[in-house]
């Protein structure tokens, strides 16, 4: 079989660049609506008269929910993918899990982060080891974190996709519990119920926060889709690299059977 | 504007965060296509776009 | 290599979840189960959860600064003497959480409380986060309402 060695020297597309475009557009237009377009979180308290709510902090949410969100997103389709893999058994559904576990793993670091630094000025911590809603995102971040280890420390591809496909089933049976752990354990978190559920949110706040889901929606698209063909080029380049090696190897052999067979002759 | 340094921290570090990842696998995306032939590449153009 | 990543990141998880489950002080009482339970804390260290009534009393409790005030959260009320700053965002009206235990005796300065609960004990705390509501709308629909002091989760 002869394969041309024409080369490109990008993972990006006409669409991806397009959404690249559209998702940087985003980001500005949310910067804009977050921190100068919409209102701090500030009402009079109905009793006391005085002043209450999380006031500029309040612009945090804009990312960290709709980071949240995402999230349990990607980790879905991660376990989708997993599940396709192990009935399937084919790559494409092997790198979109390892994709969406990647992408995921960063979304849920943000998380933490972002929500750690919403804490310290609207809560008065920077952590609380209590929160049921805390605990179980940390142990998610983790569990996906050791999917990441367990793909890159296991050599044999198809025994990583295989034990990958297993752990990420398993971790995301936490994702419920994340997301109910705030109607489930009530005296155990410092977490509020749903805000959207109730529809306790309205005008330019809700707009706001519905823009950041459409923005970070995008993100993690762009994201999604050029860690996929990063994953494919990958699986690409080393099946490439090992039929060239045995390509090689043949010739070897090839040339050395002639050299026996001529110098059988001679 | 209340908690400045909260929201400058909160932000920039997820923006960061994200655009460094972007940025490394852009560039991991491209050192490998350029090892990879074109006619191995399948996945990586939009639809009806030449690979 | 595999098993040892798995058995590293079996034993974060495990220990993240000895660390939450295992500590029975991190779970909020509402301030009549703290009171109901009074004889059963002992001087041990609890976590309550309810709203700051208004009439706040800064006050030193043992050469550090503190914080006077009673606490109402499912009809019951307990006066607290809150050692240390007190949450940013703290206010009369704003649900908290507090660390701390029962201590015998009054909270000082209880005549300058606007409606002490005044039965011979008082919560003694140290740490103190705010547990805000999930409502951000402006103006209708507020819950939080000191007059009816309910429950706050």
């Amino acid at each position: 079989m002869t394969e041309t060695m024409e080369t490109t020297d990008t993972t990006g597309s006409r669409g991806s660049r397009l959404l690249g475009v559209v998702t940087l557009l985003g980001l500005a237009t949310l910067l804009l609506f977050a921190f100068a377009l919409t209102e701090p979180d500030v009402r009079l308290h109905p009793t006391t008269g005085q002043e209450i709510g999380q006031f500029d902090a309040v612009r945090l949410l804009y990312l960290h929910v709709p980071l949240a969100v995402f999230t349990y997103v990607a980790f879905v389709l991660c376990a989708v993918a997993s599940a396709g893999y192990l009935v399937k058994r084919t790559a494409w559904f092997d790198t979109m899990a390892y994709a969406a576990a990647e992408v995921g793993t960063v979304f849920c670091g943000l998380v933490l982060v972002t929500g750690s630094i919403w804490g310290r000025p609207v809560w008065n911590t920077w952590w609380e080891w209590g929160d049921v809603r805390l605990m179980t995102t940390l142990v998610l971040f983790l569990m996906f974190t050791g999917y990441l280890a367990l793909r890159r420390a296991t050599v044999d591809p198809r025994a990583s996709a295989r034990r990958g496909a297993v752990v990420a089933l398993v971790a995301v049976l936490d994702l419920p519990i994340v997301n109910r752990s705030v109607e489930w354990w009530e005296n155990r978190t410092l977490h509020q119920k749903s805000t959207l559920g109730e529809l306790k949110i309205q005008d330019l706040t809700l707009f706001t926060l519905m823009l950041g889901f459409l923005v970070l929606g995008l993100v993690l698209a762009w994201l999604l889709l050029h860690r996929f063909r990063v994953g494919w080029l990958e699986r690409e380049d080393a099946g490439h690299g090992v039929a060239t090696a045995i390509a090689e190897r043949r010739a070897d052999i090839d040339e050395g059977d002639v050299d026996a067979a001529v110098g059988e002759g001679a | 504007m209340t908690h400045l340094g909260y929201l400058i921290a909160g932000w920039g570090i997820a923006l960061g965060v994200l655009a460094a990842y972007a940025a490394s696998i852009v560039r991991r995306g491209r050192d490998l296509a350029r090892r990879v032939p074109v006619g191995r590449s399948r996945w990586l153009t939009s639809p009806g776009e030449d690979a | 290599m595999p098993i040892l990543v798995t058995l590293l990141v079996v034993a974060a998880i495990v220990g993240v979840l000895v660390k939450t489950l295992g500590d029975a002080t991190l779970v909020f009482h509402e301030v009549d189960a703290a009171v109901e339970l009074r004889a059963d804390l002992g001087d041990g260290r609890f976590r309550v959860v309810g709203t700051p009534l208004p009439g706040l009393l800064e006050t030193r409790v043992d050469g550090e600064s503190a914080v006077v005030f009673t606490l109402c959260s499912a009809g019951a009320y307990a006066d607290v003497v809150h050692v240390g700053d007190p949450a940013e965002l703290f206010q009369p009206g704003v649900p908290v959480v507090l660390q701390g235990a029962w201590k015998a005796g009054s909270v000082p300065g209880i005549a300058g409380l606007d409606a002490p609960a005044d039965d011979g004990w008082h919560l003694r705390t140290d740490h103190m986060v705010v547990k805000h509501d999930n409502d951000y709308r402006v103006e209708e629909g507020r819950q939080a309402d000191i007059a009816a002091c309910g429950a706050t989760g």
